[in-house]
Protein backbone atom coordinates (compact mmCIF):
# COMPACT_ATOMS: atom_id res chain seq x y z
CA UNK A 1 0.00 0.00 0.00
CA UNK A 2 1.59 3.30 -1.07
CA UNK A 3 -0.02 5.40 1.70
CA UNK A 4 2.32 5.83 4.63
CA UNK A 5 1.44 7.62 7.84
CA UNK A 6 2.91 9.05 11.01
CA UNK A 7 -0.25 8.61 13.05
CA UNK A 8 1.45 6.51 15.73
CA UNK A 9 4.18 9.13 16.20
CA UNK A 10 1.68 11.98 16.44
CA UNK A 11 -0.45 9.98 18.85
CA UNK A 12 2.57 9.21 21.01
CA UNK A 13 3.49 12.91 21.11
CA UNK A 14 0.03 13.75 22.43
CA UNK A 15 0.10 10.72 24.74
CA UNK A 16 -3.25 9.31 23.67
CA UNK A 17 -4.05 5.66 23.09
CA UNK A 18 -5.86 4.16 20.11
CA UNK A 19 -9.18 4.02 21.95
CA UNK A 20 -9.02 7.73 22.82
CA UNK A 21 -7.88 8.59 19.32
CA UNK A 22 -10.86 6.68 17.94
CA UNK A 23 -13.24 8.60 20.19
CA UNK A 24 -11.76 11.92 19.07
CA UNK A 25 -12.38 11.20 15.40
CA UNK A 26 -15.54 9.12 15.77
CA UNK A 27 -13.88 5.90 14.69
CA UNK A 28 -13.16 2.60 16.41
CA UNK A 29 -9.92 1.53 18.05
CA UNK A 30 -9.60 -1.20 15.42
CA UNK A 31 -9.73 1.35 12.61
CA UNK A 32 -6.98 3.44 14.18
CA UNK A 33 -4.92 0.28 14.55
CA UNK A 34 -5.55 -0.68 10.89
CA UNK A 35 -4.52 2.79 9.70
CA UNK A 36 -1.32 2.75 11.77
CA UNK A 37 -0.38 -0.67 10.43
CA UNK A 38 -0.96 0.57 6.88
CA UNK A 39 -3.71 -1.99 6.34
CA UNK A 40 -6.39 0.61 5.70
CA UNK A 41 -6.38 3.94 3.85
CA UNK A 42 -8.87 6.25 5.56
CA UNK A 43 -11.47 8.29 3.70
CA UNK A 44 -10.68 11.95 3.06
CA UNK A 45 -13.11 12.94 5.82
CA UNK A 46 -11.46 10.69 8.39
CA UNK A 47 -7.97 11.80 7.31
CA UNK A 48 -8.99 15.46 7.79
CA UNK A 49 -10.54 14.68 11.18
CA UNK A 50 -7.30 12.98 12.26
CA UNK A 51 -5.18 15.87 11.04
CA UNK A 52 -7.44 18.37 12.87
CA UNK A 53 -6.89 16.56 16.17
CA UNK A 54 -3.15 17.25 15.91
CA UNK A 55 -3.55 20.70 14.37
CA UNK A 56 -1.60 19.43 11.38
CA UNK A 57 -2.32 19.06 7.69
CA UNK A 58 -3.32 15.76 6.12
CA UNK A 59 0.01 15.73 4.25
CA UNK A 60 1.91 16.03 7.54
CA UNK A 61 0.43 12.74 8.69
CA UNK A 62 -0.25 10.84 5.47
CA UNK A 63 2.22 10.51 2.62
CA UNK A 64 1.43 8.96 -0.69
CA UNK A 65 4.40 7.29 -2.29
CA UNK A 66 4.19 5.76 -5.72
CA UNK A 67 5.28 2.16 -5.63
CA UNK A 68 7.56 0.92 -8.41
CA UNK A 69 4.81 -0.96 -10.20
CA UNK A 70 2.56 2.12 -10.43
CA UNK A 71 5.39 4.51 -11.15
CA UNK A 72 6.40 2.56 -14.25
CA UNK A 73 2.95 2.97 -15.83
CA UNK B 1 -12.88 18.73 -30.50
CA UNK B 2 -12.09 16.63 -33.55
CA UNK B 3 -8.62 15.87 -32.17
CA UNK B 4 -10.20 14.78 -28.86
CA UNK B 5 -12.56 12.46 -30.71
CA UNK B 6 -9.65 10.98 -32.66
CA UNK B 7 -7.72 10.37 -29.44
CA UNK B 8 -10.76 8.70 -27.89
CA UNK B 9 -11.26 6.55 -30.98
CA UNK B 10 -7.61 5.43 -30.94
CA UNK B 11 -7.89 4.63 -27.22
CA UNK B 12 -11.10 2.66 -27.86
CA UNK B 13 -9.48 0.65 -30.65
CA UNK B 14 -6.54 -0.07 -28.34
CA UNK B 15 -8.93 -1.23 -25.63
CA UNK B 16 -10.86 -3.46 -28.06
CA UNK B 17 -7.60 -5.13 -29.17
CA UNK B 18 -6.55 -5.52 -25.51
CA UNK B 19 -9.95 -7.08 -24.63
CA UNK B 20 -9.65 -9.51 -27.52
CA UNK B 21 -6.15 -10.49 -26.34
CA UNK B 22 -7.35 -10.96 -22.75
CA UNK B 23 -10.33 -13.06 -23.86
CA UNK B 24 -8.14 -15.19 -26.14
CA UNK B 25 -5.64 -15.78 -23.35
CA UNK B 26 -8.29 -16.61 -20.74
CA UNK B 27 -10.43 -18.69 -23.11
CA UNK B 28 -7.60 -21.21 -23.61
CA UNK B 29 -7.61 -22.27 -19.96
CA UNK B 30 -11.42 -21.98 -19.89
CA UNK B 31 -11.73 -24.45 -22.81
CA UNK B 32 -9.23 -26.84 -21.18
CA UNK B 33 -11.21 -26.74 -17.90
CA UNK B 34 -14.48 -27.31 -19.76
CA UNK B 35 -13.07 -30.32 -21.67
CA UNK B 36 -11.59 -31.80 -18.49
CA UNK B 37 -14.88 -31.25 -16.63
CA UNK B 38 -16.80 -32.92 -19.45
CA UNK B 39 -14.41 -35.88 -19.41
CA UNK B 40 -14.55 -36.28 -15.63
CA UNK B 41 -18.33 -35.78 -15.68
CA UNK B 42 -18.69 -38.33 -18.47
CA UNK B 43 -16.59 -40.91 -16.64
CA UNK B 44 -18.42 -40.38 -13.34
CA UNK B 45 -21.75 -40.40 -15.19
CA UNK B 46 -20.88 -43.66 -16.93
CA UNK B 47 -19.71 -45.22 -13.66
CA UNK B 48 -22.92 -44.03 -11.99
CA UNK B 49 -24.99 -45.74 -14.69
CA UNK B 50 -22.98 -48.95 -14.25
CA UNK B 51 -23.54 -48.76 -10.48
CA UNK B 52 -27.23 -48.19 -11.05
CA UNK B 53 -27.53 -51.02 -13.58
CA UNK B 54 -25.54 -53.51 -11.53
CA UNK B 55 -26.32 -52.64 -7.96
CA UNK B 56 -29.28 -50.32 -7.77
CA UNK B 57 -31.47 -51.92 -10.46
CA UNK B 58 -33.97 -52.95 -7.89
CA UNK B 59 -36.17 -50.11 -6.60
CA UNK B 60 -36.21 -51.88 -3.24
CA UNK B 61 -32.43 -51.42 -2.85
CA UNK B 62 -32.87 -47.72 -3.55
CA UNK B 63 -35.54 -47.63 -0.86
CA UNK B 64 -33.35 -49.54 1.60
CA UNK B 65 -30.47 -47.09 1.11
CA UNK B 66 -32.83 -44.13 1.58
CA UNK B 67 -34.36 -45.66 4.69
CA UNK B 68 -30.92 -46.46 6.06
CA UNK B 69 -29.83 -42.82 5.91
CA UNK B 70 -33.15 -41.54 7.28
CA UNK B 71 -32.90 -43.96 10.21
CA UNK B 72 -29.21 -43.28 10.73
CA UNK B 73 -29.51 -39.50 10.82
CA UNK B 74 -32.83 -39.59 12.66
CA UNK B 75 -31.44 -41.87 15.36
CA UNK B 76 -28.15 -40.11 15.90
CA UNK B 77 -29.63 -36.59 15.70
CA UNK B 78 -30.44 -36.07 19.41
CA UNK B 79 -27.02 -37.40 20.44
CA UNK B 80 -25.12 -35.38 17.83
CA UNK B 81 -27.05 -32.20 18.66
CA UNK B 82 -26.43 -32.70 22.36
CA UNK B 83 -22.77 -33.55 21.90
CA UNK B 84 -21.83 -30.74 19.52
CA UNK B 85 -23.94 -28.30 21.54
CA UNK B 86 -22.03 -29.11 24.73
CA UNK B 87 -18.63 -29.18 22.98
CA UNK B 88 -19.32 -25.91 21.14
CA UNK B 89 -20.62 -24.23 24.26
CA UNK B 90 -17.65 -25.43 26.34
CA UNK B 91 -15.09 -24.18 23.82
CA UNK B 92 -16.88 -20.86 23.34
CA UNK B 93 -17.37 -20.24 27.07
CA UNK B 94 -13.73 -21.19 27.71
CA UNK B 95 -12.55 -18.67 25.10
CA UNK B 96 -14.97 -16.05 26.44
CA UNK B 97 -13.79 -16.47 30.05
CA UNK B 98 -10.16 -16.39 28.96
CA UNK B 99 -10.83 -13.10 27.16
CA UNK B 100 -12.63 -11.71 30.22
CA UNK B 101 -9.63 -12.53 32.40
CA UNK B 102 -7.21 -11.04 29.87
CA UNK B 103 -9.29 -7.89 29.71
CA UNK B 104 -9.59 -7.63 33.49
CA UNK B 105 -5.94 -8.30 34.27
CA UNK B 106 -4.29 -6.90 31.15
CA UNK B 107 -2.97 -3.45 30.55
CA UNK B 108 -5.76 -1.38 28.96
CA UNK B 109 -3.13 0.65 27.12
CA UNK B 110 -1.70 -2.48 25.52
CA UNK B 111 -3.03 -2.45 21.97
CA UNK B 112 -1.87 -6.01 21.24
CA UNK B 113 -4.10 -7.21 24.08
CA UNK B 114 -7.23 -6.02 22.26
CA UNK B 115 -6.14 -7.76 19.07
CA UNK B 116 -5.61 -11.00 21.00
CA UNK B 117 -9.00 -10.77 22.72
CA UNK B 118 -10.88 -9.97 19.52
CA UNK B 119 -9.25 -12.88 17.70
CA UNK B 120 -10.33 -15.31 20.41
CA UNK B 121 -13.84 -13.86 20.47
CA UNK B 122 -14.10 -14.26 16.69
CA UNK B 123 -13.27 -17.96 17.07
CA UNK B 124 -15.92 -18.31 19.78
CA UNK B 125 -18.56 -16.63 17.58
CA UNK B 126 -17.56 -18.77 14.56
CA UNK B 127 -17.81 -22.01 16.56
CA UNK B 128 -21.20 -21.20 18.12
CA UNK B 129 -22.68 -19.98 14.80
CA UNK B 130 -21.50 -23.06 12.90
CA UNK B 131 -22.97 -25.38 15.51
CA UNK B 132 -26.28 -23.51 15.35
CA UNK B 133 -26.45 -24.22 11.61
CA UNK B 134 -25.52 -27.91 12.06
CA UNK B 135 -28.17 -28.22 14.81
CA UNK B 136 -30.86 -27.09 12.37
CA UNK B 137 -29.85 -29.86 9.96
CA UNK B 138 -30.02 -32.56 12.61
CA UNK B 139 -33.34 -31.33 13.92
CA UNK B 140 -34.68 -31.46 10.37
CA UNK B 141 -33.34 -35.05 10.14
CA UNK B 142 -35.23 -35.92 13.34
CA UNK B 143 -38.47 -34.45 12.01
CA UNK B 144 -38.06 -36.32 8.73
CA UNK B 145 -37.38 -39.55 10.62
CA UNK B 146 -40.53 -39.02 12.68
CA UNK B 147 -42.73 -38.53 9.61
CA UNK B 148 -41.10 -40.93 7.13
CA UNK B 149 -39.43 -43.44 9.40
CA UNK B 150 -40.60 -44.78 12.70
CA UNK B 151 -38.91 -42.13 14.76
CA UNK B 152 -41.75 -40.93 17.00
CA UNK B 153 -39.74 -41.88 20.07
CA UNK B 154 -36.90 -39.60 18.98
CA UNK B 155 -38.79 -36.42 18.24
CA UNK B 156 -39.40 -35.24 21.84
CA UNK B 157 -35.76 -35.75 22.99
CA UNK B 158 -34.64 -34.17 19.73
CA UNK B 159 -36.85 -31.14 20.23
CA UNK B 160 -35.70 -30.68 23.83
CA UNK B 161 -32.03 -31.07 22.94
CA UNK B 162 -32.40 -28.82 19.89
CA UNK B 163 -34.05 -26.02 21.91
CA UNK B 164 -31.54 -26.46 24.75
CA UNK B 165 -28.64 -26.32 22.31
CA UNK B 166 -30.02 -23.21 20.59
CA UNK B 167 -30.58 -21.59 23.99
CA UNK B 168 -27.01 -22.09 25.25
CA UNK B 169 -25.44 -21.13 21.93
CA UNK B 170 -27.48 -17.94 21.64
CA UNK B 171 -26.66 -17.18 25.29
CA UNK B 172 -22.91 -17.42 24.66
CA UNK B 173 -23.28 -15.26 21.55
CA UNK B 174 -25.14 -12.67 23.62
CA UNK B 175 -22.35 -12.69 26.20
CA UNK B 176 -19.71 -12.23 23.48
CA UNK B 177 -21.62 -9.40 21.82
CA UNK B 178 -22.15 -7.68 25.19
CA UNK B 179 -18.44 -8.03 25.92
CA UNK B 180 -17.58 -6.53 22.51
CA UNK B 181 -19.88 -3.62 23.34
CA UNK B 182 -18.13 -3.21 26.67
CA UNK B 183 -14.76 -2.98 24.94
CA UNK B 184 -16.09 -0.82 22.12
CA UNK B 185 -18.73 1.46 23.66
CA UNK B 186 -19.73 2.89 20.27
CA UNK B 187 -21.23 -0.45 19.22
CA UNK B 188 -25.01 -0.74 19.34
CA UNK B 189 -27.65 -3.49 19.21
CA UNK B 190 -28.91 -6.41 21.24
CA UNK B 191 -28.58 -9.93 19.91
CA UNK B 192 -32.27 -10.53 20.71
CA UNK B 193 -33.31 -7.59 18.54
CA UNK B 194 -34.64 -8.62 15.10
CA UNK B 195 -32.76 -5.63 13.62
CA UNK B 196 -29.52 -6.50 15.42
CA UNK B 197 -27.39 -6.85 12.27
CA UNK B 198 -28.41 -3.49 10.80
CA UNK B 199 -28.05 -1.70 14.16
CA UNK B 200 -24.60 -3.23 14.67
CA UNK B 201 -23.58 -2.31 11.14
CA UNK B 202 -24.81 1.26 11.61
CA UNK B 203 -22.62 1.60 14.69
CA UNK B 204 -19.53 0.40 12.80
CA UNK B 205 -17.21 2.96 11.25
CA UNK B 206 -15.94 3.07 7.65
CA UNK B 207 -13.11 0.55 8.03
CA UNK B 208 -15.26 -1.96 9.92
CA UNK B 209 -18.03 -1.62 7.34
CA UNK B 210 -15.51 -2.19 4.55
CA UNK B 211 -14.29 -5.34 6.31
CA UNK B 212 -17.89 -6.58 6.53
CA UNK B 213 -18.51 -5.81 2.83
CA UNK B 214 -15.32 -7.60 1.79
CA UNK B 215 -16.17 -10.60 3.97
CA UNK B 216 -19.72 -10.66 2.55
CA UNK B 217 -18.31 -10.63 -0.99
CA UNK B 218 -15.99 -13.51 -0.12
CA UNK B 219 -19.00 -15.41 1.27
CA UNK B 220 -20.97 -14.62 -1.92
CA UNK B 221 -18.18 -15.98 -4.12
CA UNK B 222 -17.84 -19.10 -1.98
CA UNK B 223 -21.62 -19.65 -2.07
CA UNK B 224 -21.60 -19.30 -5.88
CA UNK B 225 -18.90 -21.95 -6.17
CA UNK B 226 -20.78 -24.17 -3.73
CA UNK B 227 -23.99 -23.83 -5.76
CA UNK B 228 -22.18 -24.94 -8.95
CA UNK B 229 -20.62 -27.86 -7.08
CA UNK B 230 -23.99 -28.86 -5.58
CA UNK B 231 -25.78 -28.67 -8.93
CA UNK B 232 -23.17 -30.91 -10.59
CA UNK B 233 -23.20 -33.33 -7.64
CA UNK B 234 -27.00 -33.48 -7.65
CA UNK B 235 -27.04 -34.17 -11.40
CA UNK B 236 -24.60 -37.06 -10.90
CA UNK B 237 -26.49 -38.39 -7.88
CA UNK B 238 -29.74 -38.31 -9.80
CA UNK B 239 -28.19 -40.79 -12.26
CA UNK B 240 -28.00 -43.34 -9.44
CA UNK B 241 -30.71 -42.40 -7.00
CA UNK B 242 -34.25 -41.19 -7.15
CA UNK B 243 -33.56 -37.95 -5.32
CA UNK B 244 -36.34 -35.96 -6.96
CA UNK B 245 -36.23 -32.34 -8.06
CA UNK B 246 -36.55 -30.72 -4.64
CA UNK B 247 -32.80 -30.62 -3.81
CA UNK B 248 -32.01 -29.03 -7.20
CA UNK B 249 -34.94 -26.63 -6.77
CA UNK B 250 -33.65 -25.52 -3.34
CA UNK B 251 -30.13 -24.92 -4.66
CA UNK B 252 -31.60 -23.03 -7.64
CA UNK B 253 -33.66 -20.83 -5.33
CA UNK B 254 -30.63 -19.97 -3.19
CA UNK B 255 -28.42 -19.34 -6.23
CA UNK B 256 -31.10 -17.33 -8.00
CA UNK B 257 -31.89 -15.12 -4.99
CA UNK B 258 -28.17 -14.46 -4.44
CA UNK B 259 -27.76 -13.28 -8.04
CA UNK B 260 -30.91 -11.14 -7.98
CA UNK B 261 -30.07 -9.50 -4.63
CA UNK B 262 -26.48 -8.86 -5.76
CA UNK B 263 -27.48 -7.22 -9.06
CA UNK B 264 -30.37 -5.28 -7.49
CA UNK B 265 -28.15 -3.95 -4.68
CA UNK B 266 -25.33 -3.07 -7.12
CA UNK B 267 -27.80 -1.11 -9.24
CA UNK B 268 -29.21 0.66 -6.18
CA UNK B 269 -25.76 1.60 -4.88
CA UNK B 270 -24.53 2.72 -8.31
CA UNK B 271 -27.29 5.31 -8.37
CA UNK B 272 -25.67 8.74 -7.85
CA UNK B 273 -28.03 9.84 -5.06
CA UNK B 274 -27.61 6.61 -3.16
CA UNK B 275 -23.83 6.66 -3.56
CA UNK B 276 -23.63 10.10 -1.98
CA UNK B 277 -25.99 9.00 0.80
CA UNK B 278 -23.96 5.84 1.34
CA UNK B 279 -20.74 7.83 1.63
CA UNK B 280 -22.35 10.24 4.12
CA UNK B 281 -23.69 7.31 6.13
CA UNK B 282 -20.25 5.69 6.27
CA UNK B 283 -18.64 8.89 7.42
Amino acid sequence: MPLYNKLKEYRAKMNINQQEMGQLVNASRQTISLIERGDYSPSVTLAIKIANVFGATVEDIFQYEEDEENADK
Amino acid sequence: MQTNNMVLETENTGKIIENKKDNKKASKSFIVIMILSMLVGGIIGRLSTVVKEDFLKDEAINQVIGDFFITLFGTISPFVMGMIGIVGFSISIHLYRKCRTLYKQGDKEDEALYEKIEKKLSYAIAISSSILVIDFFFFEASTYFMVHGNGFAFIIPSLIIFLGSIFILVLIQQKIVDFEKEMNPEKKGSIYDMKFQSKWMDSCDEAEQLITYKSAFAAYRAANKLCIFLMVSLSLLSLCFKIGLLPAFVVTMIWFSMQIVFVKESMRLSNAKTSTKMQTEME
